[in-house]
């Protein structure tokens, strides 16, 4: 199997491995009623030395009444399924990872820490009075802005990374055993078409094993409850902090320069430069 | 009488500024493909609102973003029209504080 990056990888292979399912289901369920076939007609002789006679129109029966139009609903059922999950996990992780990215270099060069402390000691020296302590203020305040954005990058990148691979590797892990379920139950159909175990009656017994196998692909659902509980808990948590504003830049607004205090920075006449 | 060595640090500020201001428009382009992409997600991790909360923070980042580099912009230009005013050359002129209001 080939790395799943993408939904429509995900879709191929469970494609491919629903089609690989269908048609060795249908070559077993023809070997199995050819068998029954041949005993029937008196082919198998060897059979019909060992066996009562009504033993092989009982199994024909069987499989007629029972066994095969099981196989046939529950075929169905288990596709059903498997394409309803599919569907639920529809998404573009590889997406999500290139965002993830892009937050990670904004975080990267949004913010320099220190930059305009040291300019101000500069600025200190050469610059007093009204309009000179509003722009501190007001640059002081913009550049903690800037450092409350850098951290809402970083803590966005770590959040839509961590959903994207949860996402792949949910995928991956449904694909693996997606095709693990099949292999088995194909061999429960391998064993079922022995001859002596239809003939004596031990195909319920390979069924059941089938159904087992069965019964696991048709909850399918239970190996996304764990991605739930995760969606459910710890990341919902994390992004509702991040899209309220409670982690990086408070209330996720940028802090305009106010009226009040760009009056008196545009008037020339507040600014007062220090004495050489 | 000069002041022209107030009005370099004045400058050297207002450069910062505009650099700052260059970073934003820069960022707002660069987490533009991810703004609003929370369909990304899938139905499925969409449950329980993270899909909801990742397009409210990404609209909100955008904007935050676009007002920064206004902000940014602006205190480039009032500290450029302090040290024209200050210089007091015919290559520098103060900026109307009109027109310095209104980028903000």
């Amino acid at each position: 199997m080939s790395t799943i990056d993408t939904f429509e990888q995900l879709q191929a292979q469970v494609e491919e491995d629903m089609g690989d399912f269908v048609d060795q289901l249908n070559e077993e369920i023809r070997r199995i009623a050819g068998f029954l076939s041949d005993a029937a007609s008196g082919l198998s002789g060897f059979f019909d030395a060992i066996l009562p006679g009504d033993t092989v129109e009982r199994a024909i029966e069987r499989w007629n009444n029972e066994i095969h139009p099981w196989i046939l609903e529950t075929a169905a059922e288990v596709q059903e399924n498997v394409w309803d999950a599919v569907g639920d996990l529809a998404g573009r992780p590889m997406s999500l990872i290139d965002y993830a990215a892009d937050f990670s270099s904004v975080k990267a060069t949004i913010y320099r820490e220190g930059d305009l402390a040291q300019k101000l000691v500069i600025f200190n020296h050469d610059w007093q009075g009204y309009a000179a302590e509003n722009y501190k203020a007001v640059a002081t305040t913009e550049d903690a802005a800037l450092r409350d954005l850098s951290l809402a990058m970083d803590a966005g990148a770590t959040l839509t990374s961590n959903v994207a691979n949860q996402i792949l590797t949910l995928w991956r892990k449904l694909a693996r055993e997606l095709a693990s379920w099949i292999g088995d139950l194909i061999g429960c159909f391998k064993v079922a078409t022995e001859a002596d175990a239809i003939i004596s009656f031990e195909i319920p017994a390979a069924f059941e094993l089938a159904k087992a196998i069965w019964n696991n692909i048709v909850d399918i659902a239970d190996l996304l409850v764990e991605f739930l509980v995760e969606q459910a808990t710890t990341a919902a948590t994390s992004w509702q902090q991040l899209a309220s504003g409670a982690r990086g830049l408070p209330q996720n607004k940028w802090p305009m320069v106010e009226e009040a205090n760009s009056d008196v920075m545009n008037d020339p006449g507040n600014w007062e430069p220090k004495p050489a | 009488m000069s002041f022209q060595v107030q009005s370099e640090t004045l400058r050297t500020h207002a450069t910062v500024w505009d650099g700052h201001a260059e970073d934003a428009a820069t960022a707002g382009t660069t987490i533009e493909p991810g703004v609003g992409k929370g369909a990304d997600f899938g139905y499925l991790a969409g449950l329980y609102g993270v899909a909801d909360h990742y397009d409210t923070w990404t609209t909100a980042m955008a904007t935050a973003l676009d007002d920064a580099e206004r902000c940014f912009r602006y205190i480039a230009a009032a500290l450029v029209s302090t040290a024209n005013h200050y210089d007091d050359t015919d290559a520098t002129v103060a900026t109307d504080m009109a027109t310095l209001d209104a980028m903000i």
